[in-house]
């Protein structure tokens, strides 16, 4: 699905140099479920901004089904292909539920009412039923604004997910339940779920665990 | 949900955010629009000044005496009568032609006028005339106004209309023109030795106080002279009022070829008048009117500066408010110039509907002008939501996730 080769990444300062992420190779496959560990400041961030587009390789290339990721239009890569999740849901506020899971479709071009239908089903896998459609964002808990969130991401149709810290804020209860519900994705629905995360019991969900330590991939977590 | 609805809902749910932008928006709009209203009346003023100020020109000799002795030939002031050259610039011709008359053993003047204020006699002593066609003075009719005193000389007609026979004195062509001698500084008078008598019959349409006089139309005289060649009609007194001050200008130049300055003497034949015209005060509100155009000039672009502040300040201060939710669309796929746009048609939609009542409620001028202040202010909304988009949306979700 998504394939790394020698990803390197450095931010450029005045007088600084970061080399965050250092000559990184991976392969994430369809329908499975990554989880990205690694202390403070070990690249985690900006390989999920690499991987998302938002910034690119200084050095490496990064494929998505085998095309470089350059040659998509960004927004329309995000749009299509690969969907984000923040730590803290960016929920629009001003948009109650439902209109808030159906926003990113009204940026493609297809069918409203088959959205509509899409999104409700969405909802209803993810335990938000109707009678949540009609409120607001602020109305409902961060679990539950989460799992708007990852509603909103999946509405695409977007195969591969991307959620960097989706339980940062979320206590151990819904932060378990949010790790299930990317289980699932990846396992009934064929997703490619890359989480990073901190929290040793999220990752144990996972079906892979990638290690990251100052920019570079670990082969070996006991060298932690 | 596309740009309009998102914007719609958006403006609609934060009400307090549209509301602000809205109370700014039209105060800064009321502001600079009386400031330009207070410009705009005053340039009005002074135009409806200009326009109502009625600029006269008085012939007068070469420095500027005896305007109400000039004994000017027919060649001179013929240009300002109808057909000549200056009537179109001009809307009242003052003309005096003053003679003499007999009448049995009665000596009086005779004057010929072409307006009713070209002599000073008619000014101060109103006629009260029967029925005669308007504007009488510029008419070839053979009518006349008389002083009191004459009453007992007058006849009536089968008509019951009033006549006065009179016998008109006239210079002949055989007395000279009165001349400036350079040498003393002063006129020659003409020689007045020889006179033609002309029998006149004046029907009479008014009286006037006074001793002796009668008035005819200027015109009427000068069908006169058409049949009798050797009668000589000069104009004593000759003044005008300019029809368009705009034309002033074009006026004062032709003026200039024929009759000299009044500060200049000139003696040669051809030129012996000069002509007074007195638009010293059109000049100075002229003057003026262009001081408070420039001046319109110069603040107008503040104006717009002004205005285009008052967006860029709004914006940067709503932007904090905006930023997290702008870089949510886009990390969820919508382009910057999309984000852009949604933000941009908000503060449009504020802008409209003040702009439009403007235009519903004052003048068409103001109302553009309030046109400009919106794009101003559009323009600089731009200009800080363009600053906003152009920043790297890696940046935008890293501050979105602090
Ligand atoms: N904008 C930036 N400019 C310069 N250096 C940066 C910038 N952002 C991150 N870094 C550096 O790059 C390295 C990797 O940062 P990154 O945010 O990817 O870490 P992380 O693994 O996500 O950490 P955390 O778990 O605390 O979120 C760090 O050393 C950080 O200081
Ligand atoms: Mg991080």
């Amino acid at each position: 699905m998504i394939e790394l080769r020698n990803v390197s990444y450095s931010y450029i300062g005045k007088n600084v140099r970061v080399d965050a992420v250092k000559s990184i190779s991976c392969h994430f496959e369809k329908g499975k479920f990554y989880a990205l560990m690694g202390p403070s400041g070990s690249g985690k961030s900006t390989l999920m901004q690499l991987i998302n587009a938002l910034v690119q390789p200084t050095q490496g290339s990064i494929l998505y089904q085998g095309k470089p990721i350059e040659t998509f239009r960004p927004n329309e890569y995000r749009l299509k292909y690969v969907s984000l999740i923040h730590q803290n849901f960016c929920l629009l506020p001003f948009l109650n539920v439902l209109e808030n899971v159906l926003y990113p479709t009204s940026l493609l071009k297809i069918n409203k009412q088959e959205a509509r239908i899409q999104a409700i089903k969405q909802l209803e896998t993810l335990g938000l039923d109707a009678t949540y459609h009609k409120r607001m964002p602020s109305m409902l808990s961060g679990g539950e604004q989460q799992r708007v969130a990852i509603a909103r991401a999946m509405c695409t149709g977007a195969p591969v997910l991307t959620a960097d810290e989706p339980t940062g804020n979320l206590d151990s209860e819904n932060a378990r339940h949010i790790a299930s519900i990317f289980s699932h994705l990846a396992h009934e629905e064929k997703k490619t779920i890359i989480m990073v995360t901190h929290d040793p019991e999220m990752a144990k969900q996972a079906d892979i665990v990638l290690h990251l330590k100052d920019g570079k991939l670990l082969l070996n977590p006991s060298d932690m | 949900m596309n740009i309009l609805r998102y914007t719609l809902v958006h403006m609609i749910r934060s009400k307090k955010n549209t509301l602000i932008s809205l109370l700014v928006y039209l105060v800064i709009f009321l502001l600079l629009m009386s400031f330009q209203q207070m410009m705009f009346s005053r340039q009005d003023t002074l135009l409806r000044m200009l326009d109502t100020l009625q600029v006269q020109g008085v012939v007068s000799h070469p420095g500027g005496e005896k305007p109400d002795d000039l004994n000017m030939p027919e060649k001179s002031y013929q240009a300002f009568l109808p057909d000549g050259q200056y009537a179109p610039y001009l809307s009242e011709v003052r003309l005096r032609s003053a003679h003499s008359f007999t009448l049995d053993d009665i000596n009086g003047s005779l004057v010929a006028i072409t307006d009713e204020n070209a002599d000073y006699i008619t000014r101060y002593h109103p006629i009260e005339y029967t029925d005669c066609i308007e504007n009488v003075w510029m008419s070839e009719e053979c009518v006349c106004v008389l002083t009191m005193d004459l009453m007992s000389k007058i006849h009536t007609d089968e008509h019951g209309d009033a006549w006065i026979d009179i016998n008109g004195m006239f210079e002949s062509n055989e007395s000279g023109p009165e001349a400036f001698n350079a040498s003393s500084g002063t006129w020659t008078s003409a020689a007045l030795g020889i006179k033609t008598a002309v029998p006149l019959s004046l029907r009479v349409i008014g009286t006037v106080t006074g001793e002796k006089t009668i008035f005819c139309p200027f015109r009427y005289l000068q069908t006169v002279k058409a049949e009798n060649s050797n009668m000589v009609l000069r104009a004593n007194a000759l003044s005008f009022i300019v029809r368009d001050n705009d034309q002033l200008p074009l006026l004062r130049d032709m003026l200039s070829e024929s009759f000299i300055a009044v500060d200049h003497v000139n003696t040669s034949a051809s030129q012996t008048y000069a002509v007074l015209l007195q638009d010293a005060q059109f000049l100075q509100l002229t003057n003026e009117a262009n001081r408070s155009l420039q001046m319109m000039l110069f603040l107008r672009p503040i104006l717009y500066l002004a205005a285009m502040g008052a967006g860029i300040m709004l914006v940067m201060m709503q932007m904090r408010s905006r930023k997290k939710e702008l870089a949510s669309i886009r990390s969820m796929g919508a382009s910057a110039f999309h984000a852009a746009l949604c933000c941009l048609l908000e503060y449009l939609l504020i802008c409209l509907p003040v702009n439009l009542a403007a235009c519903l409620i004052v003048s068409s001028a103001l109302s553009i002008f309030g046109l400009y202040i919106g794009i101003a202010f559009i323009l600089g909304a731009a200009i800080s939501i363009l600053v906003f988009a152009h920043t790297p949306l890696a940046r935008q979700i890293r501050e979105l996730e602090e």
